[in-house]
């Protein structure tokens, strides 16, 4: 089973936010494990390419980590939106199974803290992944495309290179063939001509 | 994170017509890095967003995982504003980390407080700010070059006292906020008045934002 991390402050701004780490509830006093999950989600927020920003849902990720921030139906005290924020690591290959798992993982860690998201944010989260999953594939595509172009032009190259060598093999300078001619039992490795010619 | 260009500077604060010398406020900001840090709910977004394009924001939301945003430029009354790069990070004492990155790297750092909470006698905000500031000092003496410390009170309006203060009792209103404990303690903690700054006001709108940030501003060059 996927494990994620998940992060939501507190709503009335002075108590501990609730954070998760790989599925385990950290304990206030916990500030290395709680640092951990900030870091992490920070990484990605800092860095990472905004994959799907529309309905107060925002998706962020890098080549192998997402960030999904979906806001709950509660507000804080001076009335902000008060988002619950998901972070994971997925393989390429873990793409189409990742949606049901980030929408339960979500949906838990909501009811653990007392919050609820409304049915049309739990749809977005589908757009959300479908998006980064479209991204993930075009990128797939890219280095598979990127990869035969640079296969072509290799073996184009190559054969360009042995082209010109054979060239150089029948174009031998005068000097070397002269040289041939009074040492016919000389053999015609061509690092040796070479040496002789020089 | 902002790194920060002023253009032309003759500034206007809260009522008072102040010139700033605009070529000693020039040399002063050119190309430096400002940090905002702070508790939750204290204005960081609202005052980032500010800097960043001269709007407040229409509606609110935490903050959690650290926002970068685009360089802007924008002309704030007189002043020419080029802003870099901004990283918006959150107020949760598990963000400790990315404030200490934020700080080692900054020229400026604007430490902001809920002003009327702690004229209000809120423990749970001076024990917040207390513990805030044994970290930034720490960082501040940790630093070989350490950088200029502000502490902006914001949220004034929240305060009765300060919607009927008049040009006369505007002194005296932030004398009392400076000899408030809470601020003492701070202000030594950071090195004293002569490193830290503190300057107060409300964000309510953006000419109250306007008249802080000015207000601020002209602190660098005292």
């Amino acid at each position: 089973m996927k494990k994620f991390s998940y992060w939501a402050q507190a709503l009335d701004n002075t108590s501990p936010d609730h954070i998760v780490l790989n599925d385990v509830d950290t304990l206030p006093d916990d500030q290395a494990s709680r640092q951990q999950v900030v870091e992490m989600v920070s990484a990605v927020t800092e860095h990472g390419m905004t994959v799907f920003d529309y309905g107060g849902i925002q998706l962020t990720a890098n080549s192998h980590e997402f960030v999904i921030e979906i806001p709950a139906e509660q507000h804080d005290v001076i009335g902000r939106i008060a988002p619950l924020t998901c972070y994971g690591h997925f393989e390429d290959s873990e793409l189409d199974g990742l949606n049901p798992i980030v929408k339960d993982g979500l949906s838990a860690f909501a009811k653990s803290i007392g919050r609820t998201l409304s049915p049309e944010c739990l749809i977005l989260i589908d757009d959300a992944i479908a998006t980064l999953k479209k991204k993930i594939n075009g990128r797939r595509k890219r280095l598979v495309v990127g990869s035969v172009c640079l296969a072509v032009l290799a073996v184009g190259a190559l054969s360009k290179w042995q082209g010109s060598w054979q060239g150089q093999k029948t174009n031998t300078p005068p000097v070397a063939r002269v040289f041939y001619n009074q040492s016919p039992q000389h053999s015609l490795n061509p690092f040796q001509l070479k040496s002789r010619t020089i | 994170m902002l790194p920060i260009i002023i253009g032309i500077a003759v500034i206007l604060l809260t009522g008072t017509t102040v010139a700033l010398n605009w070529d000693d406020l020039m040399i002063t900001l050119k190309g430096k890095r400002l940090a905002i840090l702070g508790a939750r709910g204290v204005g960081k977004t609202h005052l980032i967003q500010f800097l960043s394009s001269g709007t407040i924001p229409d509606a609110y939301r935490q903050t959690e995982g650290a926002k970068k945003s685009l360089a802007r430029r924008f002309q704030l009354k007189d002043l020419d504003l080029k802003i870099k790069d901004t990283l918006n990070v959150a107020g949760d004492k598990s963000a400790y980390s990315l404030w200490k990155r934020i700080h080692d790297e900054a020229d400026f750092v604007f430490y902001l407080l809920r002003a009327d909470r702690l004229i209000a006698g809120d423990s749970k905000v001076e024990s917040r700010i207390r513990e805030d500031m044994r970290h930034i000092g720490d960082w501040l003496k940790a630093c070989k070059n350490p950088p200029c410390l502000f502490i902006i009170g914001t949220h004034c309006d929240f305060d009765p006292a300060f919607s009927k203060l008049t040009p006369n009792t505007v002194g005296d209103y932030v004398d009392n906020f400076r000899k408030l404990p809470t601020i003492v303690e701070i202000v030594a903690r950071a090195g004293g008045t002569q490193n830290v700054k503190v300057t107060l006001g409300s964000m309510k709108t953006i000419q109250d934002t306007e008249a802080l940030v000015y207000e601020t501003f002209s602190q660098i060059l005292l």
